[in-house]
């Protein structure tokens, strides 16, 4: 008896030991999910569409004691001809103060393409800088742009020390047109696609005015990488640092998002990001998240007629990521809910306005896609009429929420509808549009 | 035709002397760096195809891992429960970075994945682009017994064709893998085109007949052949100045390294379309094969010109020392004959004054006699050497005149032999003469005379042991015939050619110790063809025998 009263004691503590430990770990849990409706409170009798925002908020870490993701960067620089003079040398300090940024546990590769790919520094660790600086040094400009083996061989050199405990990142700079190899930015993205799911994601910096802004966000937005538009090489510097800000906060990576519609519900669209639907299954991925940084998805989704005062399931969602703190898989669910009512005053006054208001961001930010398209096809005036819509429709919503970031889009959507007019600036105003369009997609950071 | 001078005939021998072996150097390096040439080319056309070789097995080698790779993935999805299937393929995709799209046939030929209810775009998509190989189960059959490569026209209803390639692959790796994945049945490549775009799928089909097709992501696909292919700077360690290609179906560039700087437009030192399933892609060599040949020529070019200029340094040398010994013997000769002039006046008056005192002496001074004997005849001696040597400055310039006069011939032999026979006398020879010229015919006399004395003053010197000296004059029509014969020691064959030669005497002890110019016999023939005859050595048992012949008419 005696034993066996020692041995259920031992179990008590060792269980409890356990919910001690489980506890713990959950207090380090660094991110928030929140699955909500812009619109909690629908119209009954009456089928519908709503937005289902699921966002992911990093929370930021007690830095004293948790100590940051290492990375596995992979600088790729584009040396063709065009770059020679003030780019390449700014390019090359670039790299070099990035560098400086980095430590002893980070793993850092210098790549560089012309006609051909040389590896100028393979991947290694970040232990002699001086000596990674004069290798960067000696890069000089000449030659086409084989921007699709550069990446390539960027990517091989991340394979290295590929590692879901590190932040794994090709950072592509290029100011031309990828001449050598594939050159369709859905070629591109193809490759984007892929080296996403290894966990390897391509920040595209595109210098000047030269390089092709489609291809560079399609390689970025493939993969979930970043992407800038740099005018002026002096500018470079600066672009390098916030990046490098970014990649250093990163607290957890391959994270998968899965979102049921519940029965009736229809998925319509993910705006914004990439993502397959399946019947009522809608599933997407972002490579990593930031700290104290918010990335969503909006999920358009259309409800069929619900009877005044019912509640209904509208999405369940289910993410899992690694945490690369404690280096496990972990996973967060949640539930968006919709009652139903029969007076428009309840439905209007249920808003929740920050999902509302990142809805319409997003719904207008799809315009801006749309125009840009139609811009291309040389259609000016639909070009025009399809920001002037979507700036309308920017106005009607902010009036409903009283929203004074839904104004100042529209200011800014009216100010895109004239940079579409002058033929001169386009080179220049696409890829200042594009950039926007692709930050406010994707959440980016800078 | 001009006659050349002996100055522009050695011109000519020594520029000849100099271009030949020349001419004939550098056609033998010619030939030898062109042979050269071949073997380096041909050297250097097997260095090009083993290096695309070495591409082409790399690429190879990637397939290979990829078909291991493919079959056992092929494994787990095949253990799948079917109830499973659908969203385990699909995690399946979501994590594979090189496959996009699968499809899966059951052996009744229906599509297990993706299954029609609850299908996404991107499947929908990929089912009716694939439907032409998907429902056509052959392509899957056919090649399983057979390793060959085979182009398919797949055509469906009658709207959509479809150009499929398809290939069976290699024996080795089903051997491979059979001890591995023992219930794969088959498996295979098949190479289609979507939009404008070449596409490979991979099939295995297993015990079950059933049939997984796996869509290669072609982008990634490319991205990892690039990643076998060294980057620039691995390869010019290995082979400098030159640069590979890989080239698409459409002859696009998709990859390039090496350190070679290609022109636009510049042909290829070799090419090499891959395998299958990369059959319409190739490699392709570029490089400048001219350098290294060039460089040799350089090196062949600067012996040739080091040797001809040493060739011509040697020749100007010599050319340079024989023509100034040239002058010297031309200011010699114009020494001798100036002194000869100046000595002829002097002498003719001792031999005139000799003369006159003969005749003025008494019969008893005997002693004195005997002395202007002498006087007289050395005196004589000098005068024919002196003739000699002004007859033949005098004859290299072309300037003696024939001076033709009416005369008998024996007369003037007669005269001759006088003056001889003291000296003559004194050696102990004498002249056996036999005159059959006795007509009066044209001719000159101081010529004859001279050639005479030539002919009488050898045989005087040279042939004294043979006592006597024959001379036989003819007439034969217009010419005249007169031959001196001795009985001295004769002329060696081996000289026989040469003693008309100026200055040429034959080297013997015979004429050790004795005085001579060497061109008496030369002076005697020149003038004697001046004559329109010659004189020519005759051939005899004994002694030397001389006939000369000259034209005696009135012209």
């Amino acid at each position: 008896m005696k034993v066996s009263n020692f041995k259920q004691l031992a179990a008590g503590v060792v269980s409890s030991l356990m919910l001690v430990a489980t506890i713990a770990s959950a207090r380090v849990e660094p991110i928030n999910l929140a699955v909500d409706l812009a619109t909690p409170v629908l119209e009954a009798d009456k089928a519908q569409k709503a937005f289902v925002k699921i966002s992911l908020t990093g929370i930021k870490p007690d830095q004293a004691t948790v100590k940051r993701t290492p990375t596995n960067i992979a600088i790729v620089l584009d040396k063709s001809g065009s770059m020679q003079g003030n780019k390449i040398r700014h390019a090359r300090d670039a790299a070099i103060m990035a560098i400086n940024q980095l430590g002893a546990e980070d793993i850092v590769s210098v790549v560089t393409y012309d006609t051909t790919v040389s590896v100028v520094v393979p991947a290694t660790k970040v232990v002699n800088k001086t000596n990674i600086a004069n290798m960067i040094r000696q890069i000089q400009a000449n030659g086409s742009t084989a921007l699709f083996a550069g990446v390539s061989k960027g990517a091989d050199e991340i394979r290295k020390y590929i590692s879901a405990n590190r932040v794994n990142r090709v950072i592509l700079l290029s100011d031309g047109l990828a001449n050598v190899g594939p050159q369709l930015p859905s070629e591109l993205g193809q490759l984007g696609a892929s080296l996403a799911k290894e966990g390897i994601s391509v920040t595209t910096i595109g210098l000047g005015l030269g390089y092709n802004e489609d291809l560079m966000t399609q390689l970025a937005g493939y993969s979930d990488g970043n992407h800038a538009f740099v005018e002026n090489a002096q500018d470079l510097a600066k672009i390098f640092h916030s990046e490098f800000g970014d990649v250093l906060s990163v607290i957890a990576q391959g994270v998968n998002i899965e979102i049921h519609c519940a029965s009736g519900v229809r998925p319509i669209r993910i705006l914004g990001r990439e993502g397959e639907v399946i019947g009522n299954k809608v599933r997407t991925r972002l490579n990593q998240l930031y700290s104290t940084q918010e990335k969503y998805l909006i999920l358009e989704v259309e409800v069929p007629p619900g009877k005044a005062g019912q509640q209904k399931d509208i999405a369940s969602v289910q993410v899992n990521y690694n945490n690369m703190f404690n280096k496990k898989q972990e996973a967060l669910s949640g539930l968006a809910v919709a009652s139903f009512s029969q007076s428009k005053q309840q439905v209007v006054e249920a808003i929740n306005k920050d999902v509302y208001e990142d809805s319409v961001e997003q719904v207008a930010n799809e315009e801006t896609k749309k125009a840009i398209r139609l811009r291309d096809e040389g259609n000016i005036p639909a070009a025009k009429a399809a920001l002037k819509q979507s700036a309308d429709y920017l106005a009607e919503e902010s009036k409903i929420v009283k929203s004074e970031k839904l104004k100042k889009q529209q200011e800014e959507v009216l100010g895109d509808a004239a940079a579409l007019e002058s033929e001169a600036d386009w080179n220049k105003n696409r890829k200042l549009l594009k950039e926007k369009q692709y930050k406010r997609a994707k959440q980016q950071s800078y | 035709m001009r006659k050349l001078t002996a100055q522009q005939k050695i011109k000519y021998v020594l520029v000849l002397l100099i271009t030949l072996p020349i001419c004939i150097l550098s056609w033998l390096s010619y030939e030898l760096q062109k042979n050269e040439q071949i073997v380096q080319a041909h050297q250097a056309q097997s260095l090009i195809d083993s290096q695309l070789k070495r591409v082409e097995r790399e690429l190879q080698a990637y397939f290979e891992q990829l078909e291991i790779q493919l079959r056992s993935d092929q494994q787990t999805l095949a253990n799948l429960q079917q109830s499973k299937l659908t969203d385990q393929v699909r995690d399946y995709l979501q994590a594979s970075p090189l496959v996009q799209n699968i499809f899966i046939l059951a052996n009744s030929g229906s599509l297990l994945f993706p299954s029609n209810n609850q299908i996404s775009i991107k499947e929908e998509n990929f089912i009716s682009q694939t439907k032409p190989i998907w429902s056509n189960p052959e392509l899957f059959q056919h090649l399983a017994s057979q390793d060959e490569a085979q182009q398919l026209q797949v055509s469906t209803d009658s709207t959509a064709r479809l150009e499929v390639e398809a290939f069976a692959s290699p024996a080795s790796q089903k051997k491979a893998v059979a001890s591995f994945a023992p219930n794969i049945l088959s498996s295979g490549w098949i190479s289609w085109y979507s939009g404008n775009h070449h596409r490979l799928l991979f099939w295995v089909k297993d015990s079950l007949n059933r049939v997984i097709g796996f869509d290669l992501n072609r982008m990634r696909m490319l991205s990892d052949l690039i990643n076998r292919l060294p980057d620039a700077s691995q390869y010019s360690k290995s082979l400098h100045q030159s640069a590979i290609r890989l080239l698409n179906d459409k002859s696009n560039i998709l990859y390039q390294w090496g350190s070679y700087v290609i022109k636009e437009n510049e042909q290829a030192l070799g090419t090499r379309y891959l395998s299958p399933p990369l059959a319409n892609w190739k490699v392709a060599y570029f490089g400048d094969n001219s350098k290294m040949v060039n460089l040799n020529w350089v090196g062949t070019l600067t012996g040739l010109l080091a040797f001809m200029i040493a060739l011509i340094g040697l020749g100007v040398y010599f050319y340079r020392e024989q023509q100034r010994e040239m002058i010297q013997a031309q200011q010699r000769v114009s020494f001798v004959n100036q002194v000869s002039h100046e000595l002829k006046t002097p002498l003719t008056n001792i031999r005139m004054y000799a003369e006159l005192l003969t005749d003025q002496l008494y019969e008893e001074d005997q002693q004195q006699s005997k002395y202007l004997k002498v006087i007289t005849g050395e005196s004589l001696r000098l005068s024919r050497l002196i003739e000699n040597v002004l007859n033949f400055s005098r004859a290299q310039r072309n300037a003696i005149k024939i001076n033709k006069l009416p005369g008998i011939i024996d007369e003037c032999v007669k005269n001759t032999i006088v003056a001889f026979e003291a000296t003559l006398h004194n050696k102990g020879m004498q002249f056996e003469v036999s005159y059959s010229a006795e007509q009066p015919v044209y001719f000159d006399k101081g010529v004859i005379e001279q050639i005479l004395n030539n002919l009488f003053s050898n045989a005087e010197k040279y042939a004294h042991d043979g006592k006597n000296i024959s001379v036989t004059t003819q007439l034969l029509n217009e010419h005249c015939k007169i031959t001196v014969q001795d009985y001295g020691p004769g002329i060696p064959t081996y000289a026989r050619n040469r003693i008309f030669e100026p200055f040429y005497r034959v080297s013997s002890k015979l004429t050790d110790g004795i005085s001579g110019t060497g061109i008496g016999l030369n002076i005697a023939r020149q003038l004697a063809r001046l004559h329109g005859g010659d004189l020519t050595l005759s051939g005899m048992e004994v002694g030397t025998c001389l006939v000369l012949s000259i034209n005696v008419s009135s012209e």
